[in-house]
Formats: C-alpha cells, structure tokens, sequence
C-alpha cells in the first residue's frame, strides 16, 4: 500500500498554517477548531498530563490572553519558518516541527520581533483528512509582548 | 483523489515548481532585478491592498500590466541605491498551496517580512504582509496568472519606496 507522500505533506502544512491565519485575524472560533480536542502543553510535560480542551474552551482562553483591538484585529503576524515533517511508514501519521516568529506593529510599538519559538505537532490521518493530536509549543527568545497578551510576565523564553 | 485512470500527476514535482515561482520574485527584487520582476509579473492580473481584515480584491479589479508597466511602476516605486542593490531582504514563509482537484489550476498563499539595513539604518523589519496567487498549468510549466498583494504590518519605509509610495502602503486606521 502506497500513500501520495506529496499530498500528505501538503495537506499537514494547511493543518498547521491555520492556527497563524486564524490568530491573527482574530478568529477565535478557528483558533478553537484548531485547539479542539488536541493535548496540548509545553515540550517538557508527558503526554498523558497535556491539557485537552473542547473548541469553546480553547477559544474562551485565547480570548482572556490575547489582545485584540478595536478593529478585531492583534495586528501582530505569526510567521512559521523551518517546517519539518516526518511521515511515518504508513502514512497515516506524522510529526511536524516548525519554528514561529511573531512580529507586531502598533502606534505605540513600532513594527518589531516580539517572540520567536517552536511547535511540534504530531498529526494522524483520519476519514476525513489529517488532524492535529499534539501539539507542544515553546519560546525561545521574547521580546516585547505587551501589546499581544495581557499577561506577558507568564511567558519565558527559553 | 478522482478518477480511476493511471494517475500522470507528479504532486511533488509540481508543488517544487510553484515554490520556485513564489520564491523567485524575493530573489529578483533583493537583487534589484526589476527586468526580472517584470518578466515575473508581465500579464500576471495583480491587485493591491492594505490591512490584515481587508477582503478578498474582486477579479474585477485586478490590472494586467505589460513588462514595461511592471518596471515603470517599480522604477517609480523603489529606492536602489548606488551599488543597484534596495539592501532589503524578503523572508516568504507560511507557503499553503493547493491544487484544483483538476491539477490544472493551484493557489497559493504565503507570507512575507521585509527586513532592511543600511550604514544609517540599523537592520530591522520594515514592512510585513501576504500573498495570494493562482497558477495555471501550461505546456511549458507552471504560470503565475493572479498575484494578490496585501499589506498588513508597516514599519519605516523610508529607505526602501519613494515618497508618496509608503503612505498608499499604510493599512488604514
């Protein structure tokens, strides 16, 4: 048994490239779609202890943390750099990793880095497409996020 | 996945192309190619925009321009300094392409950061934004046939368009 290897991978970047399309245009409802029933947490944590939220919940809490102006927008852009999949032999699961780099412009903030950090995601092939199972989500270098979240004492990085 | 008929499609060699294609206009614009920019963009129907909200630009008001068209406007538009170069650099990430289930058609969207520096000006992010493109396939390859432009972030321009330029790139608001 074949699988379209081409088409898989294609198929886990549109999976992945959702959470960014969705946060920053301030689509709570896709962020939660995107989090719904996925384990997640930080890299450290087993995968028994990630946390699981339904899509309400999911998006109920990036409402309480991420700041959202007048025009619905975070005028902050979430680019993913470094995407790197890994099919497994079956192809009906994948792990994917990727780096994040999120930059933001306000009056107040001119045009800057505010954060850079990684995802890894593992991903399983079902019925109907691909869907997110995992995913850990870590920051490597933090800048000024005080325009992005209310509470940017409670991010590290790394 | 559709018909039945041995499938001739090679997804992975097509999808190669069409990253060649997103990924030659940063290539062309960083080395101050605007011959190469209006090769790229010559009869491409584009269209322009400004904020992360704005809405899909209808067909209708895409423009087609000519290769000279495409290089008048950016001889208008972009500073090259005295060695042709703009000392910009374009970073394309989050590249989503998808195929028509025909395989003839494919759009793409990505995103873009520009960085700058120059003696004078400290290296930093001077404009962020995206793309979105249709191809089409035809005997000779892949074609870009839709680029839509959007602005979504602005930093100083300053050192990268021509006066007049920066502001019509400013998102409303």
């Amino acid at each position: 048994m074949t699988f379209d290897r081409a088409l898989a991978t294609e198929e886990i970047r549109h999976v992945v490239l959702a959470y960014p399309e969705a946060s920053d245009t301030g689509d709570l409802p896709g962020v939660g779609r995107f989090m719904d029933g996925v384990r997640f947490g930080p890299p450290e944590v087993p995968e028994e202890e990630l946390t699981v939220r339904t899509a309400e919940e999911a998006a109920a809490s990036y409402k309480r943390a991420v700041i959202y102006y007048d025009d619905g927008l975070s005028h902050a852009t979430h680019l993913i750099t470094n995407i790197d999949i890994e099919l497994s032999a079956d192809g009906n699961a994948a792990v994917a990793t990727s780096a994040y780099v999120v930059v933001q412009a306000r009056p107040e903030l001119p045009l800057q880095f505010i954060c850079t950090g990684g995802y890894q995601d593992s991903l399983e092939r079902r019925d109907d497409g691909w869907t997110l199972r995992t995913r850990r989500e870590w920051m490597d270098l933090k800048g000024d996020m005080s325009f992005h979240v209310f509470a940017p004492e409670r991010f590290h990085g790394r | 996945m559709g018909a039945d008929r041995p499938d001739t499609f090679d997804r992975a060699l097509a999808t190669e192309q069409l990253r060649r294609i997103i990924l030659s206009y940063p290539e062309l614009i960083d080395r101050g190619d605007l011959a190469g920019v209006a090769r790229l963009l010559a009869g491409v129907r584009f269209g322009a925009a400004s904020g992360r909200n704005a809405p899909l630009i209808p067909l209708d008001q895409l423009t087609t321009r000519t290769a000279g068209e495409v290089r008048e406007t950016y001889e208008n538009a972009v500073i090259l300094y005295d060695d042709g170069l703009p000392h910009t650099k374009h970073l394309v990430s989050n590249i989503d392409i998808a195929f028509a289930d025909d395989r003839q058609t494919a759009s793409s969207r990505c995103s873009y950061a520009v960085l700058q520096a120059l003696d004078d000006f400290p290296l930093q992010l001077i404009i962020a934004g995206r793309y979105e493109d249709v191809f089409e396939a035809t005997p000779d390859g892949w074609r870009l046939t839709i680029r839509r432009e959007y602005t979504d972030l602005v930093g100083d321009l300053s050192r990268h368009v021509k006066p007049g330029v920066a502001r019509q790139l400013s998102p409303p608001g």
